[in-house]
């Protein structure tokens, strides 16, 4: 959408989406909040761009050091953030660290490689229940479930990415939305194996021999090195000769493949490593839990997932970073707002695809493109 | 022969695009393919690239069956191209657009990646090299770090052609480079083909305009109507009536 229409638009949009929930009433009140909203962000933007633009900072922009500086503090302060929190928050910092390695993990297929995929959970679900399953009656200990899980998923990841990944388009879009119902299903039918509904219980916590390791702080620690180890992992992945094929094949798979960058074996291991970091999530999943059922796997996970990405910024290791805090404490913080949680979440990201289509930390290919 | 043609067809559907096309490239020549819209010419690189596979007939490139591989594996025998629409990596900037062309010649795979060791790190730095140079034969030194779609226009001509360079093909096959440019574009694009010659490359050129192909090519090869009209070096095809008939009549402004 161009120039000074979006503003008058997008609060009349938000308006009619929430009429069926909020009667006439209360899509005036939206309406009139949203107008109040845009009218204030369009003076801010057209009197005094300065306040207004660099609210978002853009990481490309600051120099080695202060780079150095903001990581150390960063690491600092997830260290000592145990320290500081209650029982629940830390549950719930857990619970978003889970999905910033899940959304780090997607952001390989979808943000670097440019291909949807839409039922993305499956493969964390494929992690839980292998997880669950060889914990409850093997005892398998928690780290050596960790690459097990991953290896699951990735198998399961070349078995639908193989024969679905030759063609081209939006295919494996498809493909995988039908997985991730399949898988659900399976799990909520096959009783024996996996307790249907019901789900499987008691699956054991992190432990090295006697010292047991389940608490909220030391999740916490296992999940913070995680996320270290996939934004090292990824963000070393972007610049390099395999980053840079994915990110052309994105662009033009004809002239990417006239390169000689065999795309359809690209797409292959740039899907399995996706696949692969969503199992190992579900085995910290399952572990954290000691529970799961196939309700913690719906198709909204998958979706919430894609959102984070997109949200922080396709590509970008720190937006995607973001883009998953964001999801998972902004709306825990709106608690109290039951429902309509959902409704400010809807808003708040058309909102973002209206006035910041890149993301909030973009990608530096992107950043570049915008400051000129 | 560096390139030998036999008798290749192509049909979509009913339609004949080629049929029965056959002639040879020698190294180190500039060859030249022209014929009038339709005439089949990009069906016939893109046959010959592996975008499609032909209905019939055999390429053998280095005296090697190359007919129907894939794009890549071309691309790996040392034959890279460029599109009769730009087709450049829009949101990657310009070294990075050359960078990507290296992938063919160079090999560090995903461990290499992610513990960035010493060979990777080496590797990475030859191809920055390499890359930039490319950029400096093109003339593209300045915008290395813009991104590739803000380049005006005759700039992202030469782009890919840096980046097809990048693959370190035998054989460079260019789709109409001077589409769209104006003479003074046009004249320097061919300094740059007859330089590219030079470095070793054969080149095979689709062009429009008669009077370009006419100066710089050592052959030419006229299709009209996905069929082989004649071949032979300038002056020879010039004169031939049957040349004067398919393609300049049917475009007088040449
Ligand atoms: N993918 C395709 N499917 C069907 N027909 C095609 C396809 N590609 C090309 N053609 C047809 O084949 C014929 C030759 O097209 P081609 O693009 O090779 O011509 P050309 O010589 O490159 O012309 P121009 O000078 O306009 O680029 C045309 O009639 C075209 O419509
Ligand atoms: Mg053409």
């Amino acid at each position: 959408m161009s120039g000074r229409l979006k503003y008058l638009i997008w609060p009349l949009w938000i308006a009619v989406l929430v009429w069926p929930f909020t009667k006439l009433r209360g899509a005036l009140i939206v309406l009139a909040a949203a107008a109040a909203g845009s009218a204030l962000l369009f003076v801010l933007r057209s009197w005094a761009p300065r306040i207004a633009l660099p609210a978002m900072p853009r990481l490309a922009s600051f120099s080695g050091h202060t780079k150095t500086g903001l990581l150390i503090a960063l690491v600092l302060f997830s260290l000592a953030l145990p320290l500081c929190l209650n029982k629940y928050f830390l549950d719930v910092v857990v619970t978003a660290g889970i999905y910033v390695v899940l959304a780090l993990g997607l952001n390989i297929i979808v943000g670097l490689a440019g291909l949807l995929v839409l039922g993305y959970i499956a493969f964390y679900a494929v992690g839980a229940y292998g997880y669950a399953i060889l914990s409850t009656h093997f005892h398998l200990n928690f780290f050596w479930a960790l690459p097990i899980g991953a290896l699951l998923a990735l198998l399961a990841g070349l078995l639908l990415g193989l024969p679905t990944l030759r063609l081209r388009g939006d295919y494996l879009a498809i493909v995988t939305l039908g997985f991730g119902e399949i898988m659900r299903i399976v799990l909520n039918n096959w009783d024996g194996l996996t307790g249907g509904p019901n789900g499987i219980m008691h699956i054991g916590r992190p432990a090295i021999g006697a010292l047991a390791l389940g608490r909220p702080t030391h999740l916490y620690y296992i999940v913070l090195a995680l996320i270290a180890l996939a934004a090292l992992l990824t963000s070393r992945l972007n610049r390099s000769r395999l980053g840079r094929a994915l990110v052309a094949m994105r662009e033009d798979e004809t002239a990417a493949r006239a390169c000689g960058i065999d795309t359809t074996r690209l797409k292959v291991l740039a899907f399995c490593l996706s696949a692969a970091v969503a199992g190992l999530m579900g085995v910290v999943f399952a572990a954290k839990m000691s529970f799961v059922s196939p309700e913690s796997f719906t198709f909204w996970e998958s979706v919430m997932v894609l959102c984070m990405v997109v949200l922080g910024g396709m590509a970008s290791v720190p937006g995607v970073i973001l883009g998953a805090l964001a999801l998972i404490v902004l709306p825990e913080a709106f608690r109290g707002l039951q429902h309509y949680r959902m409704l400010v979440f809807g808003a708040a990201m058309i909102a973002m695809m209206i006035f910041r289509p890149q993301g909030l930390l973009p990608s530096r290919r992107r950043t570049l493109e915008l400051g000129e | 022969m560096l390139l030998t043609i036999e008798r290749i067809a192509k049909n979509f559907g009913g339609l004949a695009a080629l049929s029965d096309i056959s002639f040879g490239i020698e190294p180190g020549q500039i060859f030249g393919l022209i014929g009038p819209n339709g005439a089949g010419k990009t069906t016939l690189f893109n046959c010959l690239t592996g975008v499609y596979k032909p209905s019939a007939g055999r390429f053998t490139f280095e005296d090697a069956d190359i007919t129907g591989i894939s794009e890549p594996k071309v691309a790996q025998r040392g034959i890279a191209r460029t599109f009769q629409n730009i087709r450049l990596f829009k949101e990657m900037t310009v070294l990075e657009n050359v960078m990507v062309g290296r992938h063919c010649r160079t090999a560090s795979r995903l461990w290499g990646a992610i513990t960035r060791n010493r060979k990777t790190r080496d590797e990475e730095r030859e191809i920055r090299t390499k890359a930039a140079e490319l950029l400096a034969f093109v003339e593209l030194s300045g915008p290395e770090d813009h991104l590739a779609k803000n380049l005006p226009y005759g700039h992202q001509r030469r782009l890919e052609i840096a980046r097809a360079l990048a693959t370190e093909p035998s054989l460079l096959c260019l789709d109409e480079p001077a589409a769209g440019m104006n003479p003074q574009e046009a004249g320097e694009l061919m300094a740059m083909i007859r330089r590219i010659r030079d470095r070793g490359v054969t080149v095979l050129l689709i062009e429009h305009h008669m009077r370009v192909v006419m100066g710089i090519c050592d052959r030419v090869a006229v299709l009209d109507g996905g069929r082989l009209v004649t071949a032979g070096p300038p002056d020879d095809v010039r004169g031939d009536p049957r040349v004067i008939e398919a393609y300049l009549g049917k475009a007088p402004a040449c």
